[in-house]
């Protein structure tokens, strides 16, 4: 899983694919692998209770789970029922293209973790993974978040960071009206209630929220606390090793497999 | 019949910052969520915190602020 990328990567296929794609869709379809299930990976306490996938790895990218949703199919499934909900008005092929195209950047992003997606579901259940950080969601979003920043993670949402703060035009006021606004009526619509700046303020919010909330984590795992660095292949080392449920023993019964 | 719908949304409201000054504003604001965050990390989980924290900062407080001086 990424942590500023999926923020991130949407300004910068705006700034290369301008009014062909709009920044609502393209930021929903990079949410949307996550939207509905990272609570239930980290879990949630109400009072006494605890709400908490009983196997978070697998439940955030396997199936059975909701892995489905790192699936490239998953986005053309969705791209498809905004072409439908449209019927052909000219805003439905702008909001299928940019959520299919948020939605595979998304699992391509999460591509670089230890765990992989499922990326050819429903054709395959094989992950498809680099390797290249470890995951760590499954223990928790405090040691999730210092892993990610101790590791190769942090590293390629910088690449995000730095190629967005690179395509900076896209965020400035003329880029909005000339490009953003015509390309959505929803924003026109939004402006018969809600101020310029604010309107301004709502299409930069994810890149602030990226920017800062990536630097914050940062500041937070080394300065404030001291979790090592290792940025090795697949590190952090240090995260415990994921026990994955055994399809024949049955979750607990579970075998090392990082 | 010419269609009068608008097609943009509204002008920037008189004495909202502007180039440098807006770019700045964003920056102290940014500084500011990094500072909190760093300490509350709860303010740093939530998309909607980040951005009512941002537009706060960004615009209700020099909405507030102009308002009070004229």
């Amino acid at each position: 899983m990424s942590w500023a990328a999926h923020d991130m990567e949407p300004y910068s296929i705006q700034a290369h694919m301008s009014k062909r794609v709009a920044i609502i869709p393209l930021l929903i379809g990079s949410y949307s692998p996550d939207f509905m299930t990272k609570w239930f990976v980290y879990g949630v306490n109400y009072g006494p209770f605890t709400l908490k996938a009983e196997d978070p790895e697998q439940f955030h990218r396997g199936w059975p789970g909701a892995g489905f949703t790192h699936a490239l199919a998953y986005g053309l499934l969705i791209g498809a029922i905004f072409l439908l909900a449209s019927r052909g008005r000219p805003w439905g092929k702008v909001y299928a293209l940019s959520f299919v195209i948020g939605q595979w950047a998304h699992c391509l992003s999460d591509i670089g973790d230890t765990r992989g997606v499922m990326l050819f579901f429903p054709f395959s259940t094989d992950r498809v993974s680099l390797g290249a950080w470890q995951y760590a969601g499954q223990t928790g979003r405090y040691t999730d978040a210092g892993a990610y920043f101790s590791g190769l993670g942090w590293v390629w949402d910088g690449v995000w960071v730095a190629y967005g703060l690179f395509n900076w035009r896209v965020l400035t006021r003329a880029y909005f009206h000339a490009t953003i606004v015509p390309a959505d009526g929803l924003w026109v619509w939004a402006g018969r209630y809600l101020p310029e700046a604010v309107l301004l303020g709502i299409y930069r919010a994810s890149f602030f929220y990226g920017t800062t909330r990536w630097i914050a984590w940062l500041i937070w795992a080394h300065i404030r606390y001291a979790y090592p660095f290792d940025l090795g292949w697949g590190g952090p080392s240090w995260v415990e090793p994921l026990l994955m449920s055994c399809p024949c023993c049955g979750y607990g019964a579970g075998f090392d497999t990082s | 019949m010419a269609d009068d719908s608008p097609t943009d949304v509204p002008p920037p409201e008189p004495g909202t910052p502007m180039g440098w000054q807006e770019l700045l504003l964003y920056v102290v604001v940014g500084a500011a969520y990094i500072a909190i965050g760093i300490f509350f990390e709860i303010l740093l989980f939530s998309w909607l915190t980040g951005t009512l924290f941002m537009l706060a900062g960004v615009w209700l407080v020099p909405m507030l602020v102009r308002r009070l001086r004229s």
